[in-house]
């Protein structure tokens, strides 16, 4: 490393050292003088438009604007003359000319940039005698903001942010000059999944959220510092609540995970606490019905079934992905303690890890790297903040992306895509790691190609879903290798639920403890759970935060076996597919109101405050399961304090001896990890689910924040497959497996690989799962359905 | 985009150092051929030069002479700043209109006039200034204006933006 020029200057007569070619606004930063700014925004390059920053720099000839002038040796900078008072008042005036002073009703009011300048650095009134020129006052954004152009200075943070940090470059300035507007082409939606984040850098009250919209004044906001669990990257924000109702989230930066921005589904999930669906008391079915009843009487009921169950060897446990560290910990606690049994799962789709084994990356590793390989995971659906760094390191750094995996994605920035077969991913990595080794070269044109790539690249990220256990281990192999020739690098698996890594760290699986400690005696896993309870030798199950009636591959297997189980528990928030099959439904507390600590995908521990009080009938997961542990005389082996669960959460890690590298979570025999050969006749088409960010059958579902973002069930082909089935975009199409069917409108691209079907995954109107076998594998026939009369005409 | 649309892109793309220099000609040849700016060829241009939609509309929204709506064959630009002004573009721009039967962004139901009032045409020591298509008129007034009028409707107009 250089070392940095230290450069020494005054400001407003105090000494401060910073490095050579800091902006005068950050140096003063270090003094604790505030110089205001409107255009300028730390994160984004100095655009110099808004001029409310202007400084008086000694032997410049006028007032600099601090955001733009970097710092010299010897610079003598005033920010408090009165040459600067006079400037930043007419700044201001100008600002304020045709400002409609709306400050009473608007959302921006009490926490305005616009309107704490104005009372401190300018003038008391307007001069002007003419009337104001008027701009459209709701424009109507798209599906999360609301525009004021009114309101709106042009210093350009927004478009700015959708350009430089998003790297999608929708939202523009149009009718550039006397009467500029933010925009985008022919007045069509913003569509972003981080549309959010430009009404919070707004600096004034132009872009407003719809979900925000009138709704409360900031000083009447109590505020929880809380981590967003909508996806494994675990953004830190801060939920604002008025009388214990939430009534938005804001950004709390945390520069090493979140890098100061959250995307729209962490943003606005949360209004689906106040919707019919919200579970506010626990369901028990009497007469095949689902009722409302008693906790009590909900706990009784439960243990009892799940106790003899249990005593027979024939309990199982599904969940804790949706759980906080400690609740998982109690769940996993409640099994082996309590029920006796290892037969505990957290898993409930495609992924079998969600940590790895060896060379664990951290988010920040994106920031340098100069070769990311993405295999498999889709980082714009499912873990959107995580996709911002690596769109910065290609766009700003000239990393080298690469996506493997069974079709191409639409990513922002451009990329290599490599196509593969999901199975077929492992074969490929362990012959480039072992090519590697060995210094020969590998077999194949793209393998060819990643080879040179990896030997030019210094440092080398891997992004992985977690799906494939033979590509995991062949991509630490290949870091291995890759880190003996003095490269660095390291793996980050995007886990299949917010706390999924968290689950796995602290046991719930079948055969690891807390800590990742082997046990003597694995469980069953959540396919062999299914399975035995679909042939009737399970007695009970206890579904904590799960839908695998939705999200297990095998949706047919997964059905029965609910429908089967003589007993189901189910602890959920809103009624879920998987709750629809219940015998029992405990109405449980959403993360907003409880507290304690989730683990995301890098392994980072994180604490989340409690924001509101959950209704009253309503329990956390970690109360359920030792109100259930007390009813069956074991209260000693559970508390649903969170700080007693932690404690013993970390001593039990403490004394925990993980084996090295990581033992893996066990996976079921249904596992083949190899490819599967498409059919060459493409009489039939291989299905290979599609995630998206807005899907899901839990919250996502019910949440009228995000209803006008809900993707459209889509089965994608390949426009030669098209021409071949005879389909056309748009064409409703039914794709039939060997255990059940779909219907769903088509999409004709070059997106899906030739003898695929792409389907949209985890959508309750149209469950992927209904074509899949338990290693997430299916082929299907393609029917399309009959043109309608008036559709020929 | 049509082949020949693509093909003239290309040509268009070649004589520049930056792809995106070729965005505005490229938009003059598609506002020749389809008569202003249609939505598909701003679509066509952010394929052609490599920038999204909504950048091609920031940049055509800037430029009074391309026209994202059909606009008449006569295009009628009067300036409205300052010298103008002060030299009586206020009344001619109520006289052009009243005797246009048309608004301000307005064509004529004929498909003939089209009225707009724009910034500084840079031609401040002859105000008022018009323009009509690509031709500038001085020193206008009403009366100035109903002659011109005339010898207009007795010829076919210079296209507004002829691409080369």
């Amino acid at each position: 490393m250089s070392e940095t020029k230290m450069v020494k200057l005054l400001i407003d007569g105090q000494e401060v050292t910073v490095p050579d070619g800091t902006l005068v606004v950050e140096a003063a930063k270090q003094l604790g003088t505030q110089i205001p700014v409107y255009c300028y925004h730390p994160k984004m390059d100095p655009v110099g438009l808004c001029r409310i920053c202007l400084v008086e720099i000694e032997k410049a000839p006028k007032l600099q604007i601090a955001c733009s002038t970097r710092v010299t040796e010897g610079m003598v900078v005033r920010t408090m003359s009165p040459k600067v008072a006079e400037a930043r008042r007419g700044v201001l005036e100008f600002l304020l000319l045709n400002h409609p002073l709306d400050c009473p009703i608007c959302d921006k009011g009490g926490e305005c940039d616009l309107q704490d300048f104005t009372m401190e650095y300018g003038p008391g009134a307007s001069r002007l005698t003419e009337p104001k020129l008027h701009k459209p006052k709701r424009v109507d954004l798209g599906p999360t903001i609301v525009l004021d152009e009114e309101r709106c200075i042009l210093c350009r943070r927004c478009t700015r942010f959708d350009n430089e940090i998003a790297q999608e470059r929708n939202l523009v300035v149009v009718e550039r000059g006397h009467n500029s507007l933010i925009g985008t082409i022919d007045g069509g939606d913003y569509e972003s999944y981080f549309s959010g984040n430009t009404t919070e850098i707004c600096p004034v009250g132009a872009l407003t959220s719809k979900a925000y919209r009138f709704r409360a004044r900031p000083w009447d906001l109590s505020h929880a510092d809380s981590v967003c669990t909508q996806c494994s990257v675990g953004c830190n924000y801060r939920v604002d609540a008025r009388f214990g109702n939430i009534m938005r989230t804001f950004t709390r930066e945390n520069s090493d995970v979140d890098g100061g921005w959250i995307c729209d589904r962490g943003r606005y999930t949360f209004n689906y606490l106040y919707e019919p669906a919200r579970l506010r008391e626990p369901l028990v079915r009497r007469d095949g019905d689902l009722e409302r009843a008693s906790f009590a009487e909900a706990v009784a009921l439960t243990a009892e079934k799940l106790g003899a169950a249990a005593a027979a060897g024939r309990a199982g446990v599904i969940g804790g992905g949706r759980l906080s560290d400690e609740e998982a910990f109690a769940l996993q606690l409640f099994a082996r303690k309590v029920l006796g049994t290892n037969n505990i799962d957290h898993r409930a789709r495609l992924q079998r890890y969600a940590s790895p084994a060896r060379f664990g990356a951290r988010l920040r590793d994106l920031d340098d790297a100069d070769l990311i390989l993405m295999f498999g995971a889709i980082t714009p659906e499912q873990a959107p903040i995580l996709d911002l760094r690596i769109r910065r390191a290609v766009a700003r750094n000239a990393a080298h992306l690469v996506f493997v995996g069974p079709f191409k994605p639409d990513l922002a920035v451009p990329f290599h895509y490599v196509e593969y077969a999901t199975g077929a991913i492992g074969d490929l990595m362990e012959a480039l790691a072992d090519a590697l080794k060995r210094g020969a070269q590998p077999q194949g044109a793209f393998a060819i190609d990643l080879a040179r790539n990896l030997n030019e690249a210094s440092k080398i990220v891997a992004v992985h879903n977690g799906r494939n256990p033979v590509a995991a281990s062949a991509l630490e192999q290949l870091i291995e290798t890759l880190l003996a020739v003095g490269k660095r690098g390291g793996i980050l698996v995007v886990g299949s639920q917010g706390n999924a890594r968290g689950a796995e760290a602290v046991g719930c699986v079948p055969n690891l403890g807390p800590g990742y400690a082997p046990l003597a005696n694995a469980g069953m896993t959540t396919a062999e759970m299914l399975t035995a309870a679909a042939n009737g030798k399970l007695d009970a199950l206890f579904i904590a935060g799960a839908n695998p009636a939705l999200t297990f591959p095998d949706g047919a297997l997964a059905r029965k076996a609910l429908e089967s189980v003589p007993f189901l528990a189910v602890a959920e928030q809103v009624m879920t597919e998987t709750a629809a099959y219940a015998n029992v439904v405990f109405a449980a507390a959403s993360q907003f109101e409880k507290r304690g600590h989730v683990t995301n995908l890098e392994g980072r521990r994180q604490a989340f405050a409690q924001a509101v009080e959950a209704p009253i009938y309503v329990a956390t997961d970690a109360a359920i399961v030792s109100a259930l542990a007390s009813a069956l005389n074991k209260p000693d082996v559970l508390d649903d304090d969170p700080d007693w669960l932690f404690s013993r959460l970390q001593a039990v890690e403490q004394a925990a001896k993980p084996a090295e590298p990581l033992a893996r979570p066990k996976l079921d025999p249904s596992v083949t990890a190899h490819g599967d050969n498409l059919d060459a006749q493409r009489k039939t088409f291989t299905v290979v689910p599609v995630p998206k960010l807005y899907a899901g059958g839990g919250p996502s579902l019910h949440d009228p924040g995000l209803a006008p973002m809900r993707p459209q069930a889509r089965a994608s082909f390949h426009e030669d497959d098209a021409l071949l089935l005879g389909i056309a975009q748009d064409r409703v199409v039914t794709l039939t497996g060997p255990n059940g069917s779909i219907t769903v409108a088509a999409n004709v691209g070059t997106s899906a690989a030739v003898g695929t079907v792409l389907v949209t995954a985890d959508m309750p109107e149209a469950p992927v799962n209904r074509l899949l076998d338990a290693s997430g594998r299916g082929r299907v026939t393609v029917t399309p359905a009959p043109l309608r009369k008036e559709a020929l005409a | 985009m049509t082949p020949e649309r693509l093909a003239r892109g290309h040509e268009l793309v070649a004589r520049y150092p930056r792809p995106q220099s070729a965005l505005v000609p490229f938009l003059q040849y598609c506002q020749e051929q389809d008569g202003y700016v249609t939505l598909q060829a701003m679509r066509d241009a952010a394929e052609l030069v490599g920038i999204t939609p909504g950048e091609v509309e920031s940049i055509a929204s800037f430029y009074t002479l391309l026209f994202k709506a059909p606009a008449g064959k006569h295009i009628v630009q009067v300036c409205r700043t300052l010298s103008c002004m002060l030299r009586g573009a206020e009344d001619l721009q109520a006289y052009i209109k009243r005797r246009l039967g048309i608004g301000h962004l307005e064509t004529s139901a004929d498909g003939q006039y089209y009225y707009e009032e724009v910034e500084c045409l840079a031609a401040c020591d002859r105000a008022p200034c018009l323009q009509h298509n690509l031709e500038y008129h001085y020193d206008v007034t009403p009366a100035s204006f109903d002659k011109l009028l005339d010898s207009w409707q007795a010829s076919a107009p210079a296209p507004a933006m002829p691409a080369e």
